[in-house]
């Protein structure tokens, strides 16, 4: 740009961000933030070594991330072909059956534990079943935790990979097949590679749900320490006796989530990333 | 072995009907507006889509038939398809795009890379062999499409609309590469387009599908000669020929120059003449066109109140005038007529 | 208004007074005296859901003009809410050290009163399905047992009580309240567990009790008080005397509360 004979450098620069977009943004990432230093400010430093080296703080954060971690894979092995259905195939009662599975998000935790009473119980549809002939018992046990963490995670997960499936390309499936593969190879090596980033996302978000669960988990499992007394549940307990245990047991929970959240920073944008660098 | 269809498809209001047989040795374009089901017929001939009706064959093999409910899914037939977008895997480099194919077909990884390897050498991209679709321009990404549709060595090659999504530039050098490829493929080859000049230049025979139906088969200028259809006679029936440019002069391959405008190259290149700005004289005219011929008329026909004359001789050329001028004229088949046209109407391309 | 008024004084004194209840003090009550009016929170442990709601609605009835608002949760969540800056003004504990706990806090009026005891029962399904007479049948191996958890008052009684009993139990869940345990006996997914008399009672028909002699059985004392940082103190003193009246105690023991 020449005035007058003067000329200026212009660096390239990337469109700036509408300024109420910003301020917008600014709230929001205060109203995550503000909470995460009130409790970091509480936390009284000088009793954090007594309550982690406490066996009953680490027994439930093992149990936790256990919990967490098989409610996770559950989530996917589950939920990604259920995602699949939904995304592809037309079926009758699909909009109801999608609408079913988002049902737990918007289900209060409790209600979903009693629910899975209903199912699972002794005296439940299926559970009677079980504990009839299998000897299988799913109420207070650790499966029964996992159980009820999958039930409130895994619509994350299928919501997340539903979407990201309705965006592929239905052109390099046709070309996967046109070039000999099975259906099976292509959702192996195609599909699958393709949604990456958004299974990634969505079994993170699952993972995180499942952890941080407390009502269905109580309400389903109960609590006993090293079978079904997870990390929330040992924090609320806390909260009655002992709330500056509560504050470091709060906070490390915090810490982990925030640790792996930040491991996997990189592979949750990698796809969406690549488009904007360019 | 032919590929042998004849294929009934109903989507929605539209209907596909077609009756084809394809033999090996020459490369068909269907040729078509869009909306008239061409891609419904290229993914008919792929088993991506399931006939409603009719049979789909290739040589003994029946690949599609719904009466006795025989299908055989895309991955069972000896298939290469190029698809218009190219539809390269993201996630995959150009040697594992390539190698898909074969390694679908249980072959082992080396095995595959290397042959991958071969084929990108093949299409000129030895050296682009780890890089990703995303990374390759356009022209690159279809000689991938093409090599990765090829490695598995297919005995039918389906191709959609192969140089649509490429700029002009682009075009006509590619052309003359796919030319090649066709030619050195041994099988059944099928292209679909809705450009002419591509059907000219790539395929052997031109097939016509309009509205689902084919309404005429032939050469480009046998379609010409006799459109069946006004779309016929617009797309099809235009004066192409093949020869040299040197500046703004066209060199026909018969040895006849013809000045053109608005362009200047050296190197091999094509005309379109659009049959309506062919003026026809009894006499030798005066004025300012510069392209004047002296040729013989081998027929005249009539359709849709126009009527076509195709002149022979120096050069084989089909023009387009009205009824009145030919009462006028008193054109009659034998006779020898002038044909003008000017430099300005005469669109000359580099090959 | 008894004593007549000049008009001219009428008017404008009513619209002062209008103006200075309209913007004052909800502490100021009018000129006549026995009527009270304003709005309570009241703070009381869960076991006390049932009996203090209408207990609520009574006092209600005889001070038209309040408006108690209950919140009900473990005594000893109560406790920290409050000393953490919550606005209750009155606090209504399952036991006694939720209170001391207020106490020790400086958060209390007044020193609490005993207004209410119960005892512990054993809770069990309909019709008592798996037979259980006493504490000693809780350890055995067909019995599916919950307890409240040691850091609620009702987990503390329970496990004194098997203490005196000599029983020892693997329950099955410990629950972070009361009502807990009853729910998981209640929907038939646990045999039996040990509340507090008035929650067999409120659980009507979807549960049974089963006595726990006096020599095992454990006293849990119901204290009550004003908040310090009550905004209301008037109204909540007549609720605390209301509760620890004979109609209060009607009430309570509709519910199974014994007197103090």
């Amino acid at each position: 740009m020449t005035r007058h004979g003067r000329r200026r450098s212009r660096p390239e620069t990337r469109p700036r961000a509408p300024v109420a977009v910003v301020v917008a943004g600014v709230i929001g990432a205060a109203l995550f933030a503000l909470p995460l230093f009130g409790l970091i400010w509480r936390v009284p430093w000088s009793e954090l070594g007594a309550v982690l080296g406490d066996e009953s703080s680490r027994t439930a954060l093992r149990l936790s991330l256990w919990c967490s971690l098989w409610a996770g894979a559950i989530s996917v092995l589950a939920g990604v072909p259920l995602a699949w259905l939904l995304a592809r195939v037309r079926f009758r009662g699909r909009a109801a059956t999608r609408a079913l599975c988002t049902l737990p998000m918007v289900l209060p935790p409790v209600v979903g534990g009693v629910a899975l009473f209903f199912a699972f119980g002794r005296r439940g549809v299926v559970g009677q079943y079980l504990d009839r002939w299998f000897d299988v018992r799913l109420p207070f046990t650790t499966w029964g935790v996992v159980m009820a963490q999958a039930f409130v995670a895994m619509p994350f997960l299928i919501l997340t990979v539903e979407a990201a499936l309705r965006q592929v390309d239905p052109q390099i499936e046709d070309a996967a097949r046109s070039l000999g593969a099975s259906p099976w190879y292509v959702f192996r090596r195609v599909t699958l590679p393709t949604i990456r980033p958004a299974l990634i996302a969505g079994a993170v978000l699952a993972w995180a749900r499942a952890l941080g669960e407390f009502g269905a988990t109580i309400t389903f499992a109960g609590s006993f320490p090293g079978r079904t007394q997870t990390l929330p549940l040992a924090v609320y307990l806390a909260l009655e006796t002992d709330p500056r245990a509560a504050l470091v047991l709060s906070l490390v929970l915090v810490t982990v989530s925030f640790a792996v959240l930040i491991a996997l920073r990189d592979h949750w944008f990698s796809g969406a990333s690549r488009l904007v660098d360019r | 072995m032919n590929l042998v269809a004849a294929a009934s498809v109903a989507l929605g209001e539209f209907r596909l009907d077609v009756e084809l047989d394809i033999p090996r040795d020459e490369t068909i374009a269907v040729l078509g507006p869009n909306g008239s089901g061409k891609t419904t017929l290229l993914r008919v001939l792929a088993g991506l889509r399931p006939l409603d009706a009719g049979r789909v064959v290739f040589g003994d093999a029946v690949f599609d038939d719904p009466q006795t409910g025989a299908f055989v899914a895309p991955e069972h037939r000896p298939i290469g398809v190029v698809f218009q977008d190219y539809a390269l895997f993201p996630h995959l480099d150009a040697t594992e795009n390539v190698a898909f194919g074969l390694r679908a077909h249980g072959v082992r990884r080396g095995e595959a890379r290397t042959t991958a390897r071969s084929w990108l050498h093949r299409v000129g991209l030895g050296d682009h062999a780890s890089a990703r679709p995303a990374e390759l321009s356009g022209g690159q990404q279809q000689r991938v499409a093409l090599a990765r549709a090829l490695a598995p060595e297919p005995h039918i090659l389906l191709l959609d609309e192969p140089l649509a999504a490429l700029d002009a530039s682009s075009r006509s050098a590619m052309r003359k590469e796919l030319r090649t490829h066709l030619g050195s493929f041994a099988g059944v080859r099928l292209l679909v387009t809705h450009d002419p000049i591509d059907a000219h230049m790539l395929a052997d025979r031109i097939v016509i599908l309009e509205h689902g139906q084919i309404c005429q088969t032939g050469t480009l200028s046998e379609l010409a000669a006799r459109p069946s259809s006004p779309y016929v006679a617009e797309l099809a029936g235009t004066n192409l020929l093949t020869g040299r440019l040197e500046g703004s002069m066209f060199i026909a391959v018969s040895g006849v120059r013809i000045a053109t405008a608005g362009i200047q190259a050296e190197g091999p290149g094509f005309l379109v003449i659009p049959p309506s700005s062919i003026a026809l004289h009894r006499d030798r005219p005066s004025g300012s066109p510069r392209n004047t011929w002296n040729l013989t008329i081998v027929a005249i026909n009539a359709y849709a109140g126009r009527v076509r004359v195709q002149l022979g001789g120096a050069l084989e050329l089909i023009a387009e005038i009205t009824p009145s001028a030919t009462a006028d004229l008193a054109l009659q088949p034998g006779q020898r007529v002038w044909a003008a046209v000017k430099a300005v109407e005469i669109h000359a391309q580099p090959l | 208004m008894r004593t007549p008024w000049p008009r001219t004084v009428c008017g404008p004194l009513m619209l002062a007074l209008v103006a200075v209840a309209a913007c004052g003090d909800d502490s100021d009550q009018g000129a006549t005296s026995g009527a009270l009016d304003g709005e309570i929170t009241v703070f009381a442990a869960s076991s006390l859901t049932d009996a203090f709601t209408e207990a609520g609605e009574a006092f209600h009835r005889a001070q038209p003009d309040t408006t108690v608002t209950f919140s009900f949760a473990a005594s000893g969540a109560l406790a920290t809410q409050i000393i953490e800056g919550a606005p209750a003004d009155v606090f209504a504990s399952a036991d006694e050290s939720s209170m001391k706990k207020l106490t020790d806090a400086g958060e209390v009026a007044g020193p609490p009163e005993v207004f209410a005891r119960t005892e512990l029962q054993i809770i069990v399904g309909p019709g008592n399905p798996k037979g259980i007479t006493g504490l000693p049948d809780l350890a055995r191996d067909d019995v599916i047992v919950v307890l409240c958890d040691e850091s609620v008052p009702c987990g503390v009684y329970a496990r004194a009580a098997l203490g005196r009993a000599a029983v020892t139990v693997s329950p099955a869940s410990l629950e972070d309240k009361v009502r807990g345990v009853v729910s998981k006996v209640t929907l038939g997914e646990a045999d039996a567990g040990i509340v507090y008399a008035t929650d067999v009672l409120a659980a009507g028909s979807a549960a049974a009790g089963v006595e726990i002699p006096d020599a095992q059985n454990v006293i849990a004392t119901y204290p009550i008080s004003v908040t310090k940082s009550s905004e209301n103190p008037r109204v909540a003193d007549a609720f605390v005397e209301f509760i620890v009246s004979d109609a209060g105690r009607a009430i309570l023991a509709v519910y199974g509360f014994v007197a103090a």
